[in-house]
């Protein structure tokens, strides 16, 4: 998909095309880089004999012996590694599971939804929740809802995920919980199976996700605020005697915004290659879980796709902050 | 003499920190007449800009405690409801600041922060606000202006960064301009050029200007009356020529003769006025000046001195105990080019007459 | 002063600067193409004579700052020579350079941002002892340390004191003892008033003018300020562009500038004497002949 996106943005000229088509080549070169780091720490790291793994229970050598020359596995590892890449760039085939012979693609492309649904929908409630506690408390600094809030972030960022959403769950579980409050809470529904389930489902789930992020934003925002609310082109903005809200809001916060915009790219392109906690702990079965369970089994092919997809949205990611960045702040050249 | 357009009186102001309430501006009063320029020089800690923050009411948002009075078109600018003091703002009463980079938002347009000031006091359309943005900006000086209306503040060097800033403060027509050190930030041949603008505009105009600045120079050219700040109170002021020919109080002296000048010969010695300034957390309720002062005598009293007008020269005003006739003989010396030691030693101040008092 | 000493054609130069260029490349990122070239400094030669103060002036970007920093060997030039008594100094080995680090000091302009705010003013000033294992002795060192706080105007009981207990004034003293640590020939201070305010200025240039003649040093003075750079130097040279417009004896400068530069900085310098600029500009409207149009209005 990356040789797709290059080739007509190179036909343009502008700086900014040029930029991003520079910066994709860079993405598919760290993407090989990363591809072969996670390859050779996978086969260096001891683990049962994939090929036995493949071939299953009661499989005897000749069988296992096949198997193996068909997986490559009894190639040279680089051998191992170009087939591999090959097979990815060409086919988009990111090999077979060990454990259950599945398409590894497939199971990727399946799984996506759900992590999409996950980590959209707790961004959202987090760059929310974040950026206004973070504007109302930098707006009247030790005030009591300042201090409120920034000890509830404190909260926040200090409680961990797993216990919090174990906590959670054993209250509001629909299988085990104390009090049905939320229904589907800890069984997920796809969104084009049932919109009214899957967002139930997901509600517990993404507050607990959002939950130390907007912890962390709130603080952010806070902080970038009140520096930026000293600056000499608010008080020019005062003296111009524009509304308070005008100067808050076009003036300070516009120039305040610009590192959470950098924080939330790279927050979000990680969690979309898997938030594997809150998937494990909510049984909502994304590319986290499946990272989880692969590696649970040492199964290398899905290892090494779970890792492609994370590192992949985590480069695009990072491409579309410079972008937004250079469209917010225009001192910033995209060359 | 004609109705001042701004009555400052016996203005405070202490703003809290974490070591203390700093006492920026302690009782300061000075008028500005219609049309008018005064020159409000002191260096850094003198109060200058705090005292011009405050009668913006910019120096609210920092909690600032506020006291004294500031006449403005028959209003009391410190009493004045917020929404008040913003539609003065920007409108009759204008600023401009010493560094125009940081003083200009980076992300938007030039045009867009100029007509920003328009609509925010005037009911006209956005084509109408850019049109008279265009104008304001070919006013200052601005070459293409109605190119250069589209550009970021980082594609303008720093003296048309000035010029935009000053197209800002023009564009409603204020009666007065306050400029806060506007040339500080600028090469000194940039630097000459916006002080022309200025005082071009200035005139064309008509409006009155207060002019801050640590830099006697700078004054000395375009302002008809000079207030000599220190310590967060005015120590001095007087009519240019006056201040500059017939100099009443130590500070002022000090300053005149602790800047190296082109139109003095070479070989003069400059003399620095020994000691910092004081704290402004820990006020002493003295003279704020008589630890650095070379000619603290028996005449010096208990209390801060009064601001009083010299004998015979109601605009003359001066913050000091010393006797009007002794204060000519100093000033003669030192004009001679005697050192203050030997200024003090000819008018018989010495240590002994300290120890007596 | 005899007619020989005038006339001799190199009088002893202690620094030699001969056509010294600094190219700086920008624009170009890994695949970009487009090299911009900025000549900072554009084929620079003067001499700075022993025991004498030579000013470099001009505005900023004019390359002077650039300048200084090459020959204290901050920055690397692109083409030149810089020669301090006699040796070129792109061409010292680490022997040579161990001296030539002691004897040339350089004093900045943001006194504040040169000191490290965690240690006493002692240790920042004598420093310079430990680095070049001069005055092994803590309690010589000491001693050294607090004479020089007393020749820089410092109380030297001040000596445990940081950084930030000192005003901006001091703090230029502070910076100063510690330059003279090592005793340097060539002292180079890149416009050390700027930052002050205007009656500690005048502290700190009489202190350096009487430093200069007490000790003999030579100085290297750098400053955007024309006022300032006459009281302090015997020869100027006034720098535009990257390249040295001007240079003459100080009182020769001022009074007969002979590049259009020159003439447009001295025009510029604000004088504190009301009506001054308007008599000049009238004299000078009577001289170029050209009918005052004062408001007469």
């Amino acid at each position: 998909m990356t040789r797709s996106l290059a080739s007509p943005l190179r036909a343009l000229g502008s700086p900014t095309s040029r930029y991003i088509a520079r910066r994709l080549v860079w993405m598919v070169f760290l993407l090989l880089v990363v591809s072969l780091v996670a390859f050779l720490i996978f086969y260096a790291l001891p683990s049962g004999d994939p090929a036995a793994q493949r071939a299953g229970k009661g499989a005897d050598e000749a069988q296992i012996e096949r198997v193996r020359h068909m997986l490559y596995l009894d190639r040279p590892l680089y051998e191992q590694y170009f087939h591999y890449i090959k097979q990815v760039v060409l086919h988009f085939d990111f090999g077979f599971s060990y454990s259950n012979n599945a398409d590894v693609a497939d199971q990727l492309t399946s799984r996506l939804p759900a992590t999409i649904s996950l980590a959209l929908g707790a961004a959202v409630i987090w760059l929310v929740v974040g950026v206004a506690i973070g504007i109302l408390s930098a707006l009247r600094p030790r005030s009591l809802f300042d201090r409120i809030a920034m000890g509830g972030a404190l909260l926040g960022i200090s409680a961990p995920v797993y216990w919090l959403a174990l906590v959670v769950l054993a209250l509001l579980s629909q299988s085990y919980g104390v009090i049905h409050l939320i229904p589907n809470t800890g069984s997920y529904k796809p969104l084009t199976q049932d919109p009214g389930a899957w967002f139930t489902s997901l509600l517990v789930p993404w507050i607990i996700l959002s939950l130390s992020f907007a912890a962390i934003y709130a603080r952010l925002m806070r902080a970038n605020l009140l520096e930026t609310l000293d600056q000499d082109f608010v008080r020019t903005a005062e003296a111009k005697g524009l509304s308070r809200r005008r100067v808050v809001m076009r003036h300070a916060v516009r120039a305040a915004i610009t590192p959470i915009v950098t924080a939330f790219g790279l927050d979000l392109g990680i969690l979309l290659g898997g938030a594997v906690l809150t998937e494990s702990v909510f049984n909502i079965p994304g590319i986290g879980r499946l990272s989880y369970d692969a590696i649970q089994d040492s199964n290398l092919p899905v290892i090494q796709g779970t890792v492609l997809f994370a590192a992949f949205f985590i480069i695009i990611a990072n491409i579309l902050v410079d972008i937004v960045y250079a469209v917010i702040d225009p001192r910033v050249r995209l060359a | 003499m004609t109705e001042p357009l701004l009555d400052v009186r016996d203005l405070r102001t202490a703003i809290p920190t974490e070591d203390g309430d700093v006492h920026a501006v302690n009782g300061v009063s000075f008028t500005v007449e219609p049309g008018k320029v005064l020159g409000v020089v002191g260096e850094s800690g003198s109060g200058k800009s705090v005292t011009m923050l405050t009668l913006m009411g910019l120096t609210r948002r920092a909690g600032a405690q506020v006291s004294g009075e500031v006449l403005f078109g028959g209003r009391d600018l410190v009493t004045a409801s917020d929404r008040e003091l913003q539609r003065i703002r920007g409108n009759e009463i204008a600023m401009i600041f010493q560094d125009p980079l940081s003083s200009l938002h980076p992300f938007y347009r030039v045009g867009a922060q100029i007509t920003e000031g328009i609509r925010a006091h005037r009911d006209v359309t956005k084509k109408q606000a850019r049109a008279r943005a265009i104008e304001l900006l070919g006013l200052v000086g601005i070459p293409k202006p109605e190119q250069r209306v589209d550009d970021y503040p980082h594609e303008f060097s720093g003296g048309m960064r000035q010029r935009v800033m000053i197209a800002m403060a023009l564009a409603n027509d204020p009666k007065l301009l306050i400029a806060d050190e506007p040339t500080t930030a600028l090469d000194v041949t940039v630097q000459a050029q916006i002080l022309a603008l200025l005082e071009r505009l200035q005139q064309e105009l008509g409006m009155a200007v207060v002019m801050i600045t640590h830099d006697l120079g700078v004054v000395a050219e375009i302002a008809d009356d000079i207030v000599v700040m220190y310590a967060g109170r005015v120590v001095e002021q007087a009519p240019v020529e006056q201040l500059f020919r017939q100099p009443r109080h130590p500070y002022t002296w000090g300053l005149l003769r602790s800047i190296p000048r082109l139109d003095l010969p070479r070989d003069v010695d400059l003399v620095p006025i020994e000691g910092r300034p004081p704290s402004l957390i820990h006020l002493t309720g003295r003279c704020s000046f008589q630890p650095r002062c070379p000619y603290v005598g028996g005449c010096c009293g208990e209390q801060d001195p009064t601001l009083d007008a010299v004998a015979g020269n109601e605009q003359h005003r001066v913050r000091c105990d010393m006797p009007e006739e002794r204060r000519a003989r100093v000033w003669d010396a030192l004009s001679a080019g005697r050192s203050p030691s030997e200024a003090a030693a000819a008018v018989g101040i010495t240590s002994a007459e300290e120890d007596a008092a | 002063m005899s007619a020989a000493d005038e006339q001799s054609p190199a009088r002893d130069a202690i620094l030699e600067v001969r056509d010294l260029r600094k190219t700086f490349g920008s624009g170009g990122g890994v695949l970009g193409g487009n090299h911009e070239q900025v000549h900072a400094v554009n084929g620079v030669s003067f001499d700075v004579l022993r025991g004498e103060t030579f000013g470099l002036v001009g505005e900023s970007g004019c390359g002077k700052s650039t300048t200084a920093r090459m020959i204290c060997r901050l920055e690397e030039p692109t083409s030149g020579e810089i020669r301090f008594e006699g040796t070129d100094v792109a061409k010292m080995g680490r022997k040579q350079l161990l001296p030539f680090r002691r004897d040339v000091q350089m004093v900045f302009q943001d006194p504040y941002s040169s000191l490290n705010p965690r240690h006493t003013v002692g240790s920042i000033i004598g420093e310079p002892f430990i680095v070049h294992g001069v005055a092994k002795d803590a309690k010589e060192r000491t001693k050294r340390v607090q004479d020089l706080m007393d020749l820089v105007g410092l109380n030297p009981e001040h000596y445990n004191r940081l950084p930030h207990e000192f005003s901006g004034g001091q703090r230029q003293r502070i910076g100063i003892a510690r330059a003279l640590a090592l005793e340097p020939k060539l002292l180079i201070a890149d416009e050390p008033v700027s930052a002050l305010d205007v009656s500690i200025q005048a502290q700190i240039l009489n202190l350096l003018r009487r430093l200069q003649r007490d000790l003999g040093l030579s100085l290297l003075f750098i400053a955007h300020d024309l006022s300032v750079v006459r009281y302090m130097c015997d020869r100027i040279a006034v720098m535009f562009a990257g390249e040295i417009v001007e240079m003459a004896d100080s009182a020769q400068l001022f009074a007969a500038p002979q590049h259009e530069y020159t003439q447009r900085l001295l025009d510029a310098v604000p004088i504190p004497e009301p009506g001054a600029r308007k008599r000049q500009r009238e004299q000078q409207a009577e001289i170029d002949g050209v009918g005052v149009a004062a408001a007469e209005g």
